[in-house]
């Protein structure tokens, strides 16, 4: 009887994997080492379905150098429980068991992710913890987790490890690890031994890069001087209603010009000169990539990438959405547009609109980007079989209803303009109705369908001017990156990957190095960038990174090594490290101070203390650990004033610049990794919290008396407490 | 290479080598200068103190042209 080790890339893989293999759809669950894996019987033998927690092998340097010691450059792959023995104990009792339910096995498989990091887990398990069984392992590719493309999957199983892949990925970690090791530690160094205390600074071969792009736009925002025009504004009235006009120039440049256009024609008569209508045709969007599903859920809902990724992640291993790290936005037919299709439809909101598309054939709306792996992102028609929380099955309606979209007709719409003159000014009304809303049915409340009618007037009537005025304006300067933007950059200039460019984004934040929604560059970013791009500018370029990038798109496909690519980089990176060496000092004189400074902003209130007006800061109770917002030095009898504010306690808090509509008061945020985050007003949270904490002692009728009543009972220690 | 660094009059960091500023500032000193001109072509002629002076009251106006505005504000006769 064969027995065959099927390796997947989580529990919950393995758990659906596992699932669709059984003949019963009823595998035994068994432990090892306290490690879960799943026995199989299938017609032909015996099948063992384990799983890894993502990464078990990673890198380290070799030997035993000390813990921030750089430059370093000799490395070799670990067992993650051995590299990282805090973090990852847990890890060692899972490679164990995979070992040894490798021993009775006599053929083994691939089973994770289609992609570079899913080819990589499974070579490095395969070849190490399986006693190199990687040479005869065979590979299973699916994009979905239904059991029939599981079992469809299985039955196809390619015959090798797609060791291009695999490679590329090890590329991939070994130069991140390079660059990351050595000029992180460079910059932490610096610092530390400055004297101006232990921070974490950190820049990477798609890091840097990211972050110039930042502090570059910084740089055009603050040189911004805002050059003045003018924007002409005027209406008619016809039946009782206000029609807006616009005139010819979007922007009048010249204060004379706009005073002289104001002039000669306030009380004019208008003439109708022309009418023009014309139809345009919308076509359908095409199916979501990841970055364009990323983009249109934080245009929506606001949720960064790094959250969406997480969600659509979860929904893919419930099997209810494709596979979401691709760059396709091509659907193949052998999906089973029709299949799917008549799944969804047993959602009641579907139903209707999925019987009008069945009416006549599909064939959807592809988009240019392809990727070889997979498709783009499709509901699998499966219906959930748990509550989806209000984030998930805000994701799954959209990816459902784009889904529907892409197969439907094009919209219609009649926009009409009517132009309407005084001697030589021309003024423009537009006016636009829907013929055929098309896909847009399909894609509600995803869209809007604003209409605008034009007043019922015929070429040559004339109509009184109502009103016309000139608005001084300023040209804007350039606007912040916010997460979505900066992701679109980042591919736009090829750096990172699908996978990996949301973290980065995030590390941005958990740095130090930006702040705010709309991305603000710290004073330490710009520093961090100013020095680097003096001393080694090309590993900040994004042009050099992306050649990087392009060069491990080769090894996928063959047309060159890792040991190349590696070489190439190290020839780089190298002499540039040796040089920053001997810099370290410069380094740590200019950083340490913008460390100092950066490290007591972070924590200092521009509002005053709305008792005493004194600063307010983050501080920490003694007795609890538990932070919040009051006046340091109230411990030591320094500070009398006992304001305070609560504070979430989760996450990172950062204080914004916004302030507080209601009050004034600065807002603060708190990031949690993976998770929207949360800005509110501490002040206006506490008055709230006293108000119903007031309110539910009245209607309980209990008397509680004293400071503590008066105070913002909800922090979590008021520093009299403490 | 021993060399006294210059160093800017506004950030006191290291100076462009074509410029009293640092790149940043350089780079702002040049937009103010052709922001003037623009100015001067939008109403006509505008005095420097009333440029300055809406300038610097303007939200759309970057940090460093408001550093810069304080600086020749201070010392107007580095305008010229």
């Amino acid at each position: 009887m064969v027995r065959t080790l099927v390796v997947c890339e989580k529990p919950d893989a393995a758990s659906r994997v596992a699932r669709a293999l059984d003949e019963n759809g009823q595998p035994s669950k068994e432990q090892l080492y306290g490690v879960p894996y799943y026995e199989c019987d299938t017609r032909s033998g015996e099948v063992v379905v384990c799983s890894a927690l993502g990464h078990l092998y990673t890198l380290a340097a070799k030997g035993k150098p000390p813990r921030r010691f750089y430059p370093v450059w000799d490395y070799q792959w670990k067992p993650k429980n051995e590299a990282e023995p805090k973090k990852s104990a847990r890890l060692r009792s899972w490679i164990l068991a995979i070992s040894s339910l490798a021993k009775g096995a006599d053929r083994f498989v691939n089973a994770c992710d289609f992609d570079v990091e899913g080819a990589l887990i499974g070579w490095q398990i395969l070849r190490h913890a399986c006693a190199g069984a990687d040479s005869h392992a065979q590979r299973m590719k699916f994009s979905t987790m239904t059991e029939r493309e599981l079992r469809e999957a299985y039955k196809q199983l390619a015959p090798r490890l797609d060791l291009g892949l695999a490679e590329a990925g090890k590329c991939r970690h070994e130069l991140d690890w390079l660059y990351g090791i050595n000029l992180s530690r460079l910059l932490t160094e610096s610092v530390v031994k400055n004297r101006a205390g232990y921070a974490i600074l950190s820049t990477g071969r798609v890091q840097g890069p990211t972050l110039r792009f930042v502090v570059e736009r910084e740089d055009e925002i603050g040189g911004h001087v805002p050059i003045p025009f003018w924007r002409i504004e005027a209406s008619i009235k016809h039946d009782g209603r206000s029609y807006l006009l616009e005139y010819e120039k979007e922007k009048v440049e010249t204060f004379a010009e706009a005073d002289r256009i104001v002039h000669d024609c306030t009380k004019s008569i208008l003439e109708i000169t022309k009418i023009e209508s014309s139809e345009t045709r919308q076509d359908p969007p095409v199916p979501f990539d990841l970055s364009t599903l990323q983009s249109e859920i934080y245009r929506h809902f606001g949720y960064t990438p790094s959250r969406t990724l997480s969600i659509a992640e979860h929904l893919y291993l419930d099997a209810l959405i494709s596979y979401p790290r691709t760059s396709s936005q091509k659907l193949p037919p052998d999906i089973g547009y029709e299949t799917i299709l008549q799944g969804l439809s047993r959602r009641n909101d579907y139903s209707s609109l999925v019987k009008r598309l069945l009416k006549s054939s599909l064939r959807p709306n592809q988009g240019w980007k392809d990727d070889p792996a997979h498709p783009a992102i499709y509901p699998t028609g499966e219906l959930p079989n748990r509550a989806l929380g209000y984030q998930e099955e805000k994701i799954f309606d959209l990816i459902s209803r784009r889904f529907m979209s892409t197969f439907a007709g094009p919209s219609t719409r009649l926009s009409s303009r009517m132009i309407l003159e005084n001697g030589s000014y021309r003024f423009f009304l537009h006016g636009s109705r829907i013929v055929d809303p098309g896909w847009t049915e399909y894609y509600r409340p995803y869209v809007k369908d604003v209409e605008q009618e034009l007043p019922s007037l015929d070429q040559g009537r004339k109509v009184p001017m109502e009103s016309i005025r000139a608005l001084e304006k300023y040209s804007q300067p350039l606007p912040r990156y916010n997460h979505v933007s900066l992701l679109r950059k980042m591919e736009d200039e090829n750096l990172g990957t699908k996978a990996t460019r949301a973290d980065i984004i995030e590390i941005l934040y958990r740095r130090g190095y930006v702040k705010d929604q709309r991305m603000q560059a710290t004073t330490l970013a710009i520093k961090v960038i100013g020095l680097l791009d003096k001393y080694c500018r090309l590993i900040i370029e994004p042009g050099f990174t992306g050649r990087l990038e392009d060069l491990m798109d080769q090894i996928q496909v063959g047309k060159t090594s890792r040991r190349r690519v590696l070489l190439e980089a190290l020839d780089h990176l190298r002499p540039v490290m040796l040089d920053l060496v001997q810099r370290e000092e410069e380094f740590g004189e200019l950083l340490g101070e913008t460390v100092t400074a950066q490290r007591v902003m972070e924590f200092t209130f521009e509002t005053p203390c709305p008792e005493c007006g004194s600063k307010l800061k983050i501080v920490r109770s003694r007795k609890t650990g538990k932070r919040f917002i009051g006046h340091a030095g109230v411990w030591d009898g320094t500070k009398k004033c006992g304001f305070s504010a609560p504070l979430p306690q989760f996450g990172s808090i950062s204080i914004l610049a916004k302030r507080c509509p209601n009050c004034g008061f600065q807002m603060v945020q708190a990031r949690s990794p993976g998770r929207r985050p949360l800005i509110s007003c501490p002040r206006c949270y506490a008055e709230k919290n006293r108000s119903a904490k007031v309110a539910s002692i009245g209607s309980t009728g209990e008397a509680r008396v004293g400071r503590k009543s008066t105070r913002s009972t909800s922090s979590p220690v008021s520093p009299q407490m403490a | 290479m021993n060399g006294k660094i210059g160093r800017c009059e506004i950030c006191k960091l290291e100076k462009a080598s074509d410029s009293s500023f640092c790149p940043t500032h350089a780079r702002a000193a040049k937009n103010l200068r052709e922001g003037y001109d623009a100015w001067n072509r939008a109403f006509g002629a505008v005095p420097l103190a009333t440029f300055f002076a809406r300038l610097s009251k303007l939200p759309e106006t970057g940090d460093r042209v408001k550093e810069l505005v304080r600086f020749y504000q201070n010392d107007p006769n580095r305008w010229r």
